[in-house]
């Protein structure tokens, strides 16, 4: 059992979560993502992103529209779908079960 | 100052520098190798490259319009190696049962570790098939080793061509990338395949263009095309065989021509016994020059011979080298300097070889006539004084130099008929110059030594000449005038110098030594030679007799006693009959009787003769 696979899964689901909720309230594209994710040190390179986002577009949560760019190539601007917003909010309230869970847990069983 | 190359990414143009572009290249074809197996990989890389767009746009700013390997290398960090993002998508290939990227190869590296390595033929790094490279893996040994090892095994009956031709028909090839892993002996995991891929492409992207690639699969999608392809590929692979063939027997050829001219020149081309170490240095001794005008001529000539002769073994060697290995085209310079080398060596070589071909134009013969007055005896004894000389060594062609005299084994000794009434010596000199007068002078000087001590003649196997004459073809006839009645015995020694002695029977000259020759009108006669010297004497194993035209003659090939063992068997009345006819007649009728006997029935025949044990003398 690696940690190195444990801690790839949990950040795996976690990432899921985040990019959805960033995209909850406004569209953004791809840099925007990448900022915020950055920020909580959810991502290290850009690279993982791309990917991610296809797929879930293509699993018809994430849907995009091009839009021109004054500093470079059309940029895509990504927004959920009503799919994705339901899916968010399934994913909200097992995050907020688990974090109830997690908590429960570490406060029954304190530091050994 | 670094060339740049112009980039559509994105739809936005960049300038690159080349060496940035081919990093960058490579990179991008890293991912998309990465998501091969993914859904909608051309829109990941879409992405991708819009990022990378986006990152170079930000990097160029007033005054830079040209993206370096240090952009590239930043914007590599901020995007991330393949290897980072597998992190991340790992844990998609645990939970789904989606197609994820060597998923396969992963859950068995997780369960099996491949500590054994397993064969594989090595077609990225091959000479021929890839055979010594996979085996060198599998050995843990590199592969150059192997490779000599099966060149040295071509010298055994060619037994390492066979072997590599079975090895290269059983062994399959690494075709994908966990083969080529497991043929290395490294675990497969994500990694490995990362960095396995990386090289690939790294080779990849050395030898083809990715727009003559993309060419490529434009012409292939024609199934004629694929076709030609295929058939394009295998007359490639055959000549690419050949090739290789070609270059080793190239290499081996100059190899054996290079050591062949180092020894030519270090150690001369004669009298070299390698078994006992016997070098005797030629060139390098005054004995070479001595065959050309001057000592500078040889040594231009010598020289010459090397230039001429290093060009040609160089460029086999060089073409044999570049059909084995890539080796960088000659330039210029090195073919100038080859042709300036081969001209120089022709000018050597021919200065060299005019003027001293010259010397040797013109031959003239002196003939001198010695009376040996101190011999007093009928009978003489000859003998040869050779072995007296350290440096002699007798039998093959022998020149040295002793005193300022130049000693050469060029005697030959006949045994004639006098002239006069006593034993004299006639010595025909010969000797060779530029004129008649030189000529002249050189064979005069020629020195035979010789001594005579009651009744032993003594004769020199070698003659000498002044050093200044040097060598010019000297040699000397000898011969021996014996006068009628008086007899000869050649000695063991002498059979180094005796040449073609005539004598009635015709005996090769190696069966005379040791015996008695009596001189006659007729010519010399053995007088202590038995049955067995006869025999030794040429006799083919059919014979007709048809050759002879004396009674000498045919007894030469026949023999003596065999013509004598023949007349018996006709009869004694049939040879009566014989006898008065004429001489010619006589040996007509031998000729007819030779003729019908071959050698293994005159020898039943012998025995039969024998049984009866009838002795019959007859005088021939």
């Amino acid at each position: 059992m690696k940690i190195e696979n444990t801690k790839a899964q949990m950040r795996k689901g976690v990432l899921e979560y985040c990019i959805l909720s960033i995209l909850e309230s406004n569209e953004a594209y791809p840099s925007e993502i990448i900022e915020k994710l950055k920020e909580g040190k959810l991502i290290v390179v850009e690279g993982t992103l791309y990917p991610l986002l296809t797929r879930l577009k293509n699993a018809g949560l994430l849907k995009y529209r091009w839009e021109e760019s004054k500093s470079g190539p059309p940029r895509k601007y990504y927004s959920l779908t009503e799919v994705g917003v339901e899916f968010l909010k399934e994913l909200e309230s097992t995050w907020n079960e688990l974090m109830n869970a997690v908590n429960l847990t570490r406060k029954k069983n304190p530091k050994q | 100052m670094n060339k740049t190359v112009t980039a559509n990414i994105s739809g936005v143009v960049f300038h690159i520098e080349a060496d940035a572009y081919e990093k960058l290249h490579q990179y991008l074809n890293t991912i998309k190798n990465y998501f091969r197996d993914s859904d909608g990989t051309d829109e990941i890389m879409a992405d991708i490259e819009a990022r990378i767009a986006e990152l170079f746009k930000e990097r160029l700013g007033l005054g830079r319009d040209v993206i370096t390997m240090e952009n590239v290398k930043q914007v590599v960090e901020i995007m991330g190696e393949p290897e980072a993002y597998m992190d991340e998508e790992s844990s998609e290939n645990y939970e789904s049962t989606s197609k994820g990227f060597y998923s396969d190869e992963r859950n068995q590296s997780q369960q099996t570790s491949f500590s054994s390595r397993k064969l594989y033929r090595d077609e990225d790094d091959n000479a021929l098939g890839g055979v010594c490279s996979g085996l060198g893996y599998y050995f843990g040994i590199d592969r150059i080793w192997i490779r000599i090892g099966f060149l040295i095994a071509l010298f055994g009956f060619g037994t390492g061509f066979f072997l590599y031709l079975i090895l290269w028909a059983i062994i399959p090839k690494a075709k994908t990338t966990s083969e080529r892993l497991e043929m290395k002996g490294e675990p497969i995991n994500a990694e490995n395949i990362g960095n396995t891929i990386k090289d690939e492409f790294n080779n990849f992207k050395k030898k083809v263009d990715s727009k003559d690639a993309r060419n490529f699969v434009k012409k292939t999608e024609s199934a004629a095309m694929r076709f030609f392809i295929f058939l394009g590929n295998v007359l490639k692979f055959f000549f690419k065989f050949l090739s290789k063939i070609l270059g080793v027997a190239f290499i081996l050829a100059s190899i054996a021509g290079i050591v062949t001219l180092i020894v030519f020149v270090f150690s001369g081309p004669f009298d070299m016994t390698i078994n006992n170490a016997n070098f005797n240095h030629f060139w390098t001794t005054d004995i070479a020059q001595l065959y050309f005008t001057s000592k500078s001529m040889f040594y231009m000539g010598l020289i010459g011979i090397v230039m001429v002769v290093v060009v040609p073994l160089a460029g086999t060697l060089y073409l044999g080298a570049r059909l084995l290995f890539d080796v960088p085209n000659s330039n210029k310079a090195i073919n100038l300097s080859a042709i300036s080398l081969l001209v120089l060596g022709t000018i050597f070589i021919s200065i060299s070889a005019t003027t001293t071909a010259a010397d040797y134009s013109i031959e003239q013969r002196k003939t001198e006539t010695i009376n040996l007055t101190e011999l007093k005896s009928d009978t003489i004894i000859l003998k040869s004084i050779g072995t007296t000389y350290s440096a002699y060594k007798g039998g093959v062609e022998d020149v040295f130099i002793e005193n300022d005299e130049i000693f050469m084994d060029e005697i030959t000794v006949d045994v004639v008929k006098s002239r006069s009434v006593g034993f004299e010596l006639r010595l025909k000199k010969s000797a060779e110059g530029k004129s008649r007068k030189l000529a002249g002078s050189r064979a005069e000087n020629i020195m035979v030594e010789f001594e005579v001590e009651e009744n032993i003649l003594s004769i020199s196997p070698l003659i000498s000449v002044p050093f200044a004459d040097r060598i010019r073809d000297q040699s000397v006839q000898v011969s021996i005038g014996l006068p009628i009645g008086a007899t000869i015995y050649l000695s063991e020694s002498t059979n180094d110098i005796i040449y073609d002695i005539d004598s009635e029977t015709n005996m090769h000259d190696r069966n005379m030594i040791g015996h008695y020759w009596k001189m006659t009108e007729d010519g010399l006669i053995c007088t202590d030679c038995v049955r067995s010297d006869y025999r030794k004497s040429r006799v083919p194993t059919r014979f007709t007799g048809q050759e002879a035209d004396s009674f000498s003659d045919l007894e030469a090939l026949v023999g003596l006693e065999k013509l004598i063992e023949l007349k018996k068997l006709e009869g004694l009345s049939k040879l009566e009959q014989l006898e008065k006819l004429s001489e010619q007649e006589q040996l007509k009728e031998l000729k007819k009787l030779v003729r019908l006997f071959d050698l293994k029935e005159i020898e039943e025949l012998e025995l039969k003769i024998k049984s009866n044990g009838s002795e019959i003398n007859i005088n021939l």
